[in-house]
């Protein structure tokens, strides 16, 4: 089975990274989308079948925190996992993340394995060939 | 926190982000006079909360471009100009980032979007800084505490 996946964050160059890594991770992905911000995200999730959110927090327009809200209002939107992948490591941060519906948090750096590693635990069994 | 202290705690930051990333290790301090004169990139990123200021970072073009080419997995060939500043700031966030989780207060952070530096800002005073040297090229870290003008 392979995932459609959305990747959520401002920086180009970490979206091509993220892509390069997913590749590389074992789990079979499908379509990989990819938004600048919350607002745009939230557009591509209303207009395409999406499997699985990668979503930075610190963005322009509409930040992660606000486009969890929005998700966690929206009943079409909600039952669609969320892996939050940021700088900040504050406990009080990915708390406010969990809370808000995050399945995981991963914080950049990361390895390429780990991301991998997040992927499989976020998408179960349903993710084969992943760590 | 002394600023040596600060130094330690940069330099540490930008292994860890270098290493799991860039593929690239820090191996020690660089000899600040061998890189006089190179073309720079730079970039810094303010932060706000228990503790407010700036992070910056610079390098010579030459080690800016095979920054980018390790971290998009290109050759550096192929590396457009947009694409190596986009990385560049890329990496002054992460490193900045990995640096307040160092401070060990555990607060929360609101960090600015990073932007392309004006080399000329690195010799600001107040910065604490650090040059150092990489496997491939030299990167300078630095740190300016205290509100933001």
């Amino acid at each position: 089975m392979a995932f459609n996946v959305l990747i959520i964050d401002d920086s180009p160059a970490m979206r091509k990274f993220i892509r390069r890594v997913l590749a590389l991770s074992g789990v079979e992905i499908g379509e990989c989308l990819d938004a600048g911000d919350g607002q745009e995200a939230l557009n591509i999730l209303r207009a395409n079948w999406v499997d699985i959110v990668l979503t930075d927090i610190n963005m322009p327009n509409m930040n992660g925190e606000q486009f969890m809200e929005k998700m966690a209002g929206d009943p079409l939107l909600s039952s669609i996992p969320v892996l939050v992948v940021s700088t900040d490591r504050s406990d009080a941060r990915m708390k406010r993340m969990l809370g808000l519906g995050a399945k995981d948090y991963l914080t950049k750096p990361f390895l390429p394995e780990q991301l991998g590693g997040v992927l499989g635990k976020v998408l179960g069994g349903r993710a084969h060939g992943a760590n | 926190m002394e600023p040596t202290d600060f130094q330690s705690l940069m330099a540490s930051s930008a292994d860890e982000v270098l290493n799991s990333m860039f593929f690239v290790g820090v191996e020690s301090n660089a000899d600040e006079s061998a890189i006089a004169g190179d073309e720079w990139m730079a970039a810094r990123v303010a932060f706000r909360g228990p503790r407010s200021g700036a992070f910056g970072i610079g390098a010579p073009l030459t080690t800016a471009r095979t920054l980018a080419a390790n971290f998009l997995g290109q050759d550096e060939a192929e590396i457009q100009d947009a694409q190596m500043e986009e990385v560049f700031c890329e990496l002054s966030n992460m490193i900045c980032g990995a640096f307040l989780s160092r401070l060990g207060d555990e607060s929360v952070y609101d960090l600015s979007h990073p932007v392309r530096d004006d080399a000329a800002s690195l010799a600001d005073e107040g910065v604490v800084s650090r040059w150092l040297q990489l496997d491939e090229g030299q990167l300078r870290v630095w740190l300016r505490m205290g509100p933001l003008s």
